[in-house]
């Protein structure tokens, strides 16, 4: 498959502070990259760096096959979107401004799209009220047009999600996903809000501690996640010797939620809930996140090191 | 290099900044002009009919050496500060815009702006008081010339300190303060080196006990390679009186230092700004 980014052991540092060590990495075309990891692992210093607002310390990365070494890198970037952190917009123009002014920045000398941008992004009727007086979602979705201008073959978004509430969240997702459907423009995305990258996302990156820790594709994350029942008691606490007695592999979600990873009959787990005096409520199926699943990832690493 | 240009100019007439520098340059010229026109009615009310004459226009003029400065430290912010405050900057750099031309840009419309501040404002000053002083006949002398032309050139190398001061400090706010500052600052110090070269090499004392006249030594007395220094500053500095040799104005040293702040504060800001992280 073919790659619009490809970063090859990136590593940036600060004084003796190694942000990211030895980053590989490849981004296919028409997907949708979600990179996975905790404050400080080093996604935003990525992006940054790709983005061109940070220089590595070493390493080279290249867009649709431009170096970073390669003086046309300049020019690749015009191909390229990027909101890192917060929107960057001039908050005492219009959206309509804000979008000409990236128009110019990109030499287009056409603003027929403008309007069509405005109305993707839902700000088409905000005439000329400076982007100063919109809301943060408002504020979030002019910083997505305006990654948008010029029909960029990629984004790149590092929390474009962050302090939205849920009306806003699932704005943006509409668009993200509207964008890579219909303009197949790949998306590198970061974002603490895990369960709402995973209905994104159709691969992902793990980052922890600037190195990456694993790469997979959705499907592959499905197979890996692992599947549990979950059980809604009346008391975790009580059912949970008997469960240990038993040498069933459980987790404690809280005070009545039970996920149980072994295979047990419902039957069995009846007779045992009433051996501990408990009541079962209700079982369900349930798949692991992708929360658990990094959260997995990074204790094995504590672990090992 | 265009397109970085075009994208500034653009914001300049965009964001109001154009009608808000329009409009100051307006008033500047008719506000000097009637501080000045007020205070020689006071001092001198017969130099009236004379006032075009060369005194009237050159005061008015000089007061643009204080004005004009103080104006372009909050454009500057206003204009190059958005650009790193609002981050949008970040937009230009992932669009393949060098920072060189993202820097060079703005400083070519600040500059832009100084130079519209400076021609209007001296326009406003000529015509205002030219309709106040009416039976006058305007005397082009080389102060004149020197005083009109001297604005534009100090105003530019205020503006490319500014710029520079955009891009190193690390907020608006304290952009401002700082830019706010460098043109009082630099007024004084001006004033305190002039102070100190008037030092006496030596002070004359009376010998009490034989009545015979002494010398002794000023320990104040400004020397050597500083004098030389104050020297070369007092004599490029509108803000000193040295610039002002048997009442005639100097340009050309001011106009040296002039460029020479604009070449060095250019070349540090650009230095600057190639290996920013900017956030």
């Amino acid at each position: 498959m073919e790659n619009v980014l490809s970063i090859k052991n990136l590593c940036k540092s600060y004084g003796k502070a190694h942000i990211l060590n030895n980053v590989s990495l490849d981004i296919p075309k028409g997907s949708i990259f979600g990179l996975v990891g905790r404050n400080g692992a080093g996604k935003t210093t990525l992006m940054r760096i790709v983005t061109g607002l940070a220089e590595p310390t070493s390493g080279t990365y290249s867009i649709s096959g431009i170096s970073s070494d390669d003086k046309k890198i300049l020019s690749a970037r015009r191909r390229m979107g990027s909101i890192t952190d917060s929107p960057a917009i001039y908050r005492n123009l219009s959206a309509y401004d804000n979008i000409k002014l990236q128009y110019i920045n990109l030499g287009m000398t056409s603003f027929d799209d403008i309007p069509e941008l405005l109305e993707l992004v839902e700000l088409h009727d905000t005439g000329n009220k400076k982007a100063g007086k919109f809301s943060l979602g408002m504020r979030q979705r002019l910083g997505l047009a305006i990654v948008l201008c010029g029909n960029p073959d990629i984004l790149i978004l590092d929390e474009p999600i962050n302090g939205l509430d849920p009306q806003g969240i699932i704005q943006i997702r509409e668009i993200l996903l509207k964008i890579n459907r219909e303009r197949h423009t790949t998306i590198l995305i970061s974002s603490h809000i895990l369960e709402e990258l995973s209905k994104l996302a159709t691969h992902y990156a793990f980052i922890e501690k600037g190195a990456i820790l694993q790469t997979m594709s959705s499907a592959e994350l499905m197979a890996k996640a692992r599947k549990s029942s979950r059980l809604k008691v009346t008391s975790s606490d009580q059912l949970c010797p008997v469960l240990d007695r038993e040498g069933i592999e459980f987790k404690i979600d809280s005070q009545d939620t039970i996920d149980i990873f072994s295979e047990v009959r419902i039957k069995q787990l009846v007779t045992l809930a009433d051996e501990a005096g408990v009541e079962i409520l209700s079982i369900s199926e349930n798949n692991e996140s992708l929360e658990g699943y990094f959260m997995n990832l990074v204790a094995q690493k504590d672990g090992i090191s | 290099m265009s397109r970085a240009l075009k994208s500034a100019f653009y914001r300049f007439f965009s964001t109001g900044l154009f009608a808000k520098t329009l409009i100051f340059s307006v008033l500047a010229g008719f506000i000097l002009a009637f501080y000045y026109n007020s205070q020689i009615n006071y001092s001198d009310p017969f130099s009236r009919p004379r006032l075009l004459d060369g005194g009237f226009v050159c005061g008015s003029l000089f007061l643009l050496f204080f004005v004009v400065p103080v104006f372009m430290a909050v454009f500057c912010v206003s204009f190059t500060g958005s650009d790193i405050a609002f981050r949008a900057i970040n937009n230009k750099i992932s669009t393949g815009i060098s920072r060189t031309q993202i820097y060079l840009s703005d400083l070519i419309v600040s500059i832009t702006a100084s130079t519209m501040v400076c021609l209007l404002s001296e326009i406003g000053i000529f015509l205002w008081t030219y309709l106040w002083a009416r039976r006058v006949s305007v005397r082009f002398n080389s102060t004149l010339i020197g005083l009109i032309i001297a604005p534009f050139i100090v105003s530019a190398a205020f503006t490319a300190i500014y710029v520079c001061t955009e891009f190193f400090a690390s907020s608006k706010v304290l952009a401002l303060i700082l830019s706010l500052l460098i043109m009082p600052c630099f007024s004084i110090a001006t004033t305190l080196m002039s102070t100190d070269l008037e030092e006496p090499y030596k002070f004359q004392y009376v010998n009490e006990e034989t009545n015979e006249i002494g010398w002794n030594l000023n320990p104040k007395y400004v020397g050597g390679t500083k004098r030389e220094i104050y020297t070369l500053v007092l004599n490029s500095s509108v803000y000193s009186g040295e610039v002002f040799e048997n009442g005639e104005f100097k340009l050309t040293a001011p106009a040296i230092a002039s460029g020479v702040v604009v070449v060095a504060f250019t070349a540090a800001g650009v230095a600057s700004v190639r290996k920013k992280e900017f956030l």
